[in-house]
């Protein structure tokens, strides 16, 4: 009963009751898309940049990170590559060996960092191999073999087919000389590594720069960060008796979590001022819908309706215009987010932003359940909370007094 | 007329005061939706402004000179003569603040245990003030002191990662004229700190001629590098030096850092999107608030229309409501916007987030600031759209048939 006269009053002024349900339907479609938005975005920022070159997480000598010098090995890595292949739900793990070398070709001389990897398994921790511009990467059979970056190769005037000369330090302090021929380049977008990587097979690494059985890094891969995050625990237990450190994605890259949060905080102060303009602009609507009818309420109270059967029946009349508007928004918020998600979002001039991130040219939304109710569960509390200053006039009603109201 | 107009002028004021309370809850709307698009426009701005500093001061300028080919390959190869004649005198003319000319090419940097590739840069000290970053970024040490000093400045970080330090000596590798290797030991002198950590371990400074004289180039160049006083003069500049050295490439920094450009435009595409999703937002609650301003007014519109008040002048009263309203909203939101950005004008410090601003190539401190143009133009979009959108309560106020709406009972 109550709720059947609430269902009517919204209708006695169908526009405003229209006009309110488009306000929150807009703002909650809104704060539905944009934060899937940037769900996807942030995920593909994070996924990308990891899945390039660093892993989802790594394995390497304690002070590796911060002086990343030839002599802070990882020991016997076979023996630990086949320990992690143990653990289950592991399926991609990768080493490498890396150092800073002069890369020479025919009178040009560049400076570079030479990387050692297994050619079988890389290209299951690493997106790089997939980046290949000309030639092919490295081979399982592969021994004097090296891949370049796009610009160090053009740099160094070569082509596939044409060799370098590679000249470092080894790990015991001796000269390392070696001469491998390129057989492939690459174009990550990225322009420091493009300018400055090459990779050749870890055990031809090894022998050239005299650190047999040994590497720097231990790359964890998969399918997802998701995937790989419950894992730590069984690779740091694996890892800490060999004294070794354990990277997460956090460590690896910790300007990304910072840049994220950076962008997300820009956003919710964004989100918090819209959901403000919101709740003010439905507060004179629910106020206005009270207060025209202070007299009506006078008599339903005269009649002997209790105070608290009107206010229940405001807020079922908020709660339902609530409800409308939240279906809209959920409805509309959740068809664009998901349009965009299979199609993408082209940002024409954002491309050259997206190519240093190694991200391609499109964004995705991704809707989750978080991005789906986060925003309009706000817009709900602070439309509830509006109304508590029109339930708050109604309850304190007087009849005769409210009778005689205009 | 204009009797009349200050008649109704007068009286819209009153009836936006007949309803105080919806009156404020609407300009609280108004001004908290003008609050936030202010503040977004002025982080954006400060975002962009600091990126586009960083990148000019990150050695690019507002524009560089180099041999034709340098910038696809950047090598001892291709050098050009220092500046003379023509160009020489565009160079010295007073849009120029300051400029230099670079030797830069790449090299690696070995001491006894370590290596690292580096782009070499030789540098005249002096030229550098008021051009690029380096003058102010001596963290330890000192500056270089003269054409000619023999030491060099390395980046703090490059200086932890080959295990060196004041003092100690390190070697210079880098390909010489001729095309053998070039060698020559530098005393550090100098650690720099730079916002972003690849320029920190990217880059190394020696004085030009020591430069020119370990690569046995004579007195050639690799690129001319400058600052203009307005950034606004940089295209007919760029013509001039173009005109004046035709043989050479003249760049601007857009065209160096395109990165830089395109966070620029997606800062002006931000504040334009979030201009209108704001408004729509804010004209929906008015809407709704002018509407019934209209509505519990039949009676009385209709009795003024009976005792012959034109319904264009009724129009016209509702529109003045509204321009009142929308105003007052409005220059609220620009006042509370002023002040909050004022709050911050010792720079907003993003402390513990400097990494993640310099992914986004930012530097460690934003300065909001207000652009006058553009608080102009948000303020004057609000009013004007607000005004406009209450043209349909105004219609609707005005075209209601008299004697039906004075039997209206509500």
């Amino acid at each position: 009963m109550t709720a059947a006269l609430a269902w009517r009053n919204l209708w006695r002024r169908p526009r405003r009751t229209i006009l309110s349900i488009a306000g929150i339907g807009f703002a909650s479609a809104f704060l539905i898309f944009m934060p899937s938005l940037q769900n996807g975005a942030y995920r593909a920022w994070i996924n990308n940049t990891l899945r390039l070159y660093d892993g989802y997480a790594q394995i390497q000598h304690p002070g590796y990170r911060d002086a990343p010098e030839i002599r802070k090995t990882i020991p016997n890595v076979d023996s630990l590559l086949a320990s992690l292949r143990g653990i289950k739900g592991l399926d991609a793990v990768s080493a490498r060996a890396a150092a800073y070398v002069l890369l020479s070709a025919g009178g040009h001389s560049f400076g570079a960092q030479v990387v050692g990897v297994q050619p079988a398994t890389e290209p299951r921790v690493s997106t790089l191999p997939q980046k290949i511009r000309q030639g092919r990467f490295l081979d399982v059979a592969d021994d004097g073999q090296i891949v370049l970056g796009r610009t160090l190769a053009r740099n160094l005037h070569v082509s596939v087919g044409d060799s370098v000369t590679l000249l470092g330090s080894g790990f015991d302090g001796s000269l390392a000389v070696d001469s491998l021929r390129v057989v492939g380049t690459f174009a990550t977008g990225i322009k420091e590594m493009d300018r400055l990587v090459a990779e050749m097979p870890l055990r031809r690494f090894q022998s050239t720069f005299a650190m047999p059985g040994q590497a720097h890094m231990v790359v964890l891969g998969g399918t997802s960060l998701a995937g790989v995050a419950p894992l730590l625990g069984p690779i740091r237990a694996l890892a800490e008796p060999r004294h070794l450190q354990v990277l997460d994605w956090r460590a690896l890259q910790p300007g990304l979590l910072q840049a994220i949060v950076l962008d997300a905080s820009t956003a919710a102060l964004i989100y918090v001022a819209m959901v403000v303009v919101v709740a003010f602009s439905l507060l004179n609507s629910l106020l206005m819908a009270v207060l025209e009818r202070t007299n009506e309420f006078g008599v339903l109270m005269a009649l002997g309706m209790r105070p608290g059967a009107i206010g229940r029946m405001v807020w079922i009349e908020t709660g339902l215009l609530l409800a409308l508007g939240l279906a809209a928004g959920l409805a509309l918020g959740y068809a664009i987010s998901s349009y965009f998600g299979q199609h993408g979002i082209v940002f024409g001039q954002a491309e050259q932003l997206f190519s240093q991130f190694g991200l391609p040219g499109a964004m995705y939304p991704r809707v989750s359940a978080l991005t789906l109710l986060a925003g309009p569960g706000v817009i709900a509390f602070a439309t509830l909370l509006a109304a508590l200053f029109p339930f708050w006039r109604v309850y304190h009603l007087e009849p005769v007094a409210a009778m005689r109201a205009a | 007329m204009r009797a009349r107009l200050a008649l109704f002028t007068a009286l819209a004021w009153r009836n936006l005061w007949r309803n105080a309370r919806r009156t404020l809850i609407t300009f609280a709307a108004i001004s908290v939706g003008v609050w936030s698009m202010l503040v977004l426009a002025a982080l954006m701005q400060a975002w962009g402004a600091s990126a586009f500093e960083s990148a000019i001061r990150m050695l690019t300028g507002d524009g560089q000179i180099h041999a034709s080919g340098y910038l696809d390959d950047p090598t001892v190869e291709h050098r050009l003569a220092p500046p003379a004649g023509a160009l020489r005198r565009l160079l010295d003319s007073p849009p120029v603040t300051a400029w230099d000319a670079r030797v830069r090419v790449p090299a690696i940097v070995q001491t006894a245990r370590e290596n690292a590739p580096v782009t070499l840069v030789g540098i005249d000290p002096a030229a550098e003030r008021g051009l690029s970053f380096i003058p102010d970024a001596i963290r330890e040490g000192r500056y270089l002191d003269g054409v000619d000093d023999p030491g060099v400045v390395l980046g703090h970080k490059l200086a932890q990662r080959l295990r060196t330090g004041l003092g100690k000596r390190v070697v210079v590798l880098s390909q010489s004229a001729s095309g053998e290797i070039a060698e020559r030991g530098f005393r550090v002198v100098g650690l720099f700190s730079a916002e972003q950590e690849q320029n920190e371990t990217g880059f190394v400074f020696v004085s030009r001629a020591t430069a020119q004289q370990m690569l046995k180039i004579g007195d050639r160049i690799s690129e001319v590098a400058f600052v203009l006083n307005d950034i606004q003069r940089l295209p007919s500049f760029l013509e001039a030096l173009r005109a004046a050295a035709p043989q050479l490439d003249v760049v601007s920094w857009s065209e160096i850092d395109p990165f830089t450009q395109a966070i620029l435009d997606i800062s002006d595409g931000t504040i334009a999107l979030w201009t209108v999703i704001m408004f729509i937002l804010v004209a929906f609650g008015l809407v709704n608030t002018l509407l019934m301003a209209v509505y519990e007014r039949t009676r009385e519109f209709g009795l003024v229309q009976a005792l012959g008040l034109r319904p264009r002048l009724l129009l016209l009263q509702v529109l003045l409501e509204s321009t009142f309203l929308v105003g007052i909203g409005v220059a609220a939101g620009v006042a509370a916007g002023l002040l909050t950005v004022f709050a911050f004008h010792d720079g907003l410090h993003l402390g513990a987030l400097a990494q993640g601003a310099a992914l986004w190539g930012i530097g460690r401190t934003l300065y909001p600031v207000i652009n006058v143009p553009e608080t102009v133009y948000i303020a004057a979009f609000v009013w004007l759209m607000g005004v406009v959108t209450s043209l349909y309560p105004a219609w609707r106020a005005a075209h209601d048939v008299p004697v039906a709406t004075i039997n209206k009972t509500y």
